[in-house]
């Protein structure tokens, strides 16, 4: 069977390029490049591979392309941005990743879909560097922290990413892991281990990673920061991803017209105590009042005070502490706590009367910028810096 | 567990007259700044203990869990205040906070003891992620020590039993009872007072705008 055939590979395209795991991506994409019809055991072990709640959908996509039935696909096709907004609704976290961006390109090749690709080569090479792409966006990755930053900050946002962290279902595990502890459902002793068990389950071995891993990721020290299954490496991600998550919706929140109006600032205090707190002897670091001072230097005190660590909501202070200002590495690059890994500082919602006593007029800040959906500022950084190739490539598609 | 923000008798009767003049989305509005004032005051509340008690932690000489601190982030988070025409809800979606209101018996679900952290090591970790032994007396099961520990061989006296204590992580109990501490939470006129403010700042935003209310 040819799937190149009356079907049309467009389509084909855009479905596996909707389909929220990395692993699931690669396989169907991988499948959808041959000229001829995958076997059924490598579409058993595709599915299987795939996120567990997703699977159902999954094993429908694999089925409906083997049959080459296009209603069926389009169904499928017109079911997926529902459970794209679901997964961004409920927690920010996972699916949305590469997705949000992707739906912009996918929207494109959709309205486009009438004009054929020339050869499946064509088709091939297109999804390559289509993956190539998005393999720089994705959960899983063997970057470090700091080639994390790389990634654009409003993809990160809605990422459960960890750094040299290469295997798709464990970073799935963690995702729901987030969730249950937003939720409320475990705290993060029963999130630790429920993660350390999984790894157990899924042979990870601070030395060789895990079984099969294809990419080179330098063995780690057991129980240090790079092993997966030691506890402070287990503790920083989940806190990380939680934090980030609860503090992302607490700026939305704090974003309605009465918050702004009568809460219109935020100031850094210290909310999770620390034994050893950036700043003191012992930790040999630069304090946070000293960030804030290079924060707010960069942005000339736009709509902030040096002490209490005060500024208004939509003072540029907030991305420029996020963004290291004072050349921090150890940042997230948000406006919003955390501001850096493993910081325990947060927000204190400031009344109005408090900023007036402190000597700010009472002005209502604009809300502060954040979106579940990239800006064309966004799009534009990570097209210009996808590959020659798949930038021709789009450009046509897009018939820009 | 919820706390409801309702329009009670509490309501001065001029308060009461515009409250009840106010329909539809502008009820709502109202009632949600009720909610974010109360929010506000929660998540304030909580902050302040979470700076302050760290009975457990210090007695384990260990880090503080930031239970407390946890439960402030979950309070001020946008999904825990809901509005709608009728009232504003704050849900505590936090272990621990029903303590405020009543005493809690904390039984185990899965199995058939509670573990109690009795040392530093295990303080906020699961048994789970150690390697242990459970060890037993003739009143039951006492408590988990390392598995590689080589206990003292039986009758145990008392040095011996001091010894397992000193190398113990969790004892194991049945179950727990914590006594009710409504300190956790603002009192009720604090959340009086911060529905009260809530409202006074909507009516006035809504006569500053010209708007009938």
């Amino acid at each position: 069977m040819t799937i190149y055939g009356d079907n049309n590979p467009r389509r084909l395209l855009s479905v596996a390029a909707t389909l929220p795991t990395a692993r699931a991506r690669t396989v169907v994409a991988a499948l959808l490049a041959r000229d001829e019809a995958p076997e059924p055991t490598e579409l058993e072990q595709a599915a299987a591979a795939f996120a567990h709640d997703l699977q159902p959908v999954c094993v429908a996509l694999v089925e409906a392309l083997q049959a080459g039935d296009m209603q069926a696909l389009s169904k499928l096709r017109s079911r997926l941005p529902e459970l794209l907004i679901e997964a961004a609704r409920d927690s920010l976290l996972e699916h949305v990743l590469a997705n949000q961006i992707g739906r912009h390109f996918v929207a494109a090749f959709d309205e486009t879909h009438g004009a054929p690709i020339k050869s499946a080569e064509a088709a091939a090479d297109l999804t390559d560097s289509l993956l190539q792409w998005r393999s720089r966006e994705l959960f899983t990755t063997a970057q470090s922290s700091a080639g994390l930053r790389s990634v654009p900050r409003d993809v990160r946002l809605r990422a459960v990413f960890s750094a040299r962290t290469t295997h798709a279902g464990y970073i799935s595990d963690v995702a729901q892991t987030v969730d249950d502890m937003l939720a409320g459902k475990i705290n993060l002793a029963t999130g630790r281990l429920h993660l350390m068990r999984r790894l157990a389950e899924l042979g990870y071995d601070p030395q060789t990673g895990f079984p099969g891993e294809m990419a080179a990721i330098p063995p780690a020290e057991r129980g240090s920061i790079r092993d997966l299954s030691s506890q402070t490496r287990i503790d920083l991600m989940l806190t990380t991803n939680q934090r980030m998550a609860a503090n992302y919706g607490r700026m939305i929140a704090g974003n309605t017209e009465y918050a702004r109006r009568y809460y219109p600032a935020w100031e850094l205090v210290r909310i999770f105590p620390r034994v050893i707190e950036r700043g003191s002897e012992k930790s040999h670091t630069a304090g946070w009042q000293k960030r804030w001072v290079a924060a707010g230097d960069e942005v000339k005190w736009e709509g902030a005070i040096a002490q209490p660590m005060i500024a208004l909501k939509d003072s540029p202070l907030w991305q420029s502490l996020g963004d290291g200002a004072g050349d921090y590495t150890d940042v997230l690059d948000n406006p919003f706590p955390p501001y850096a890994f493993g910081s325990g500082m947060g927000w204190r919602a400031v009344p109005l009367a408090e900023m007036k006593a402190l000597g700010f007029d009472e002005r209502v800040p604009a809300p502060m910028p954040g979106s579940l959906s990239p800006g064309a500022k966004e799009v534009n950084e990570v097209f210009a810096r996808m590959p020659a190739d798949l930038q021709v490539a789009l450009k046509k598609e897009l018939g820009l | 567990m919820n706390v409801s923000v309702s329009l009670g008798d509490k309501a001065s009767p001029a308060l009461r007259r515009v409250i009840d003049s106010l329909q539809g989305a502008g009820r709502r509005d109202l009632l949600s700044a009720m909610g974010t004032e109360v929010q506000h005051v929660t998540t304030e509340h909580l902050r302040g203990l979470a700076a302050t008690r760290h009975a457990t932690a210090e007695r384990l000489g260990a880090a503080p869990s930031g239970h407390l601190a946890q439960a402030a982030e979950k309070v001020a988070a946008p999904a825990a205040l809901s509005a709608n025409e009728t009232e504003a809800t704050l849900t505590f979606n936090h272990p621990g906070l029903g303590r405020a209101f009543h005493d809690v018996t904390i039984v185990p679900k899965t199995s058939k003891y509670l573990t109690i952290p009795v040392n530093a090591v295990a303080y906020a970790r699961r048994a789970g992620e150690f390697a242990l032994q459970v060890v037993f007396t003739r009143k039951g099961a006492w408590g988990l020590v390392p598995k590689d520990f080589k206990l003292p061989p039986k009758p145990w006296g008392f040095a011996e039993m001091v010894q397992i204590r000193s190398v113990m992580l969790f004892l194991l109990v049945r179950s727990v009872t914590q006594k009710q501490d409504r300190s956790l939470l603002p009192s009720d006129e604090e959340w009086t007072e911060a529905a009260t403010l809530g409202a006074r700042n909507y009516i006035r935003d809504a006569l500053q705008r010209g708007g009938a209310l």
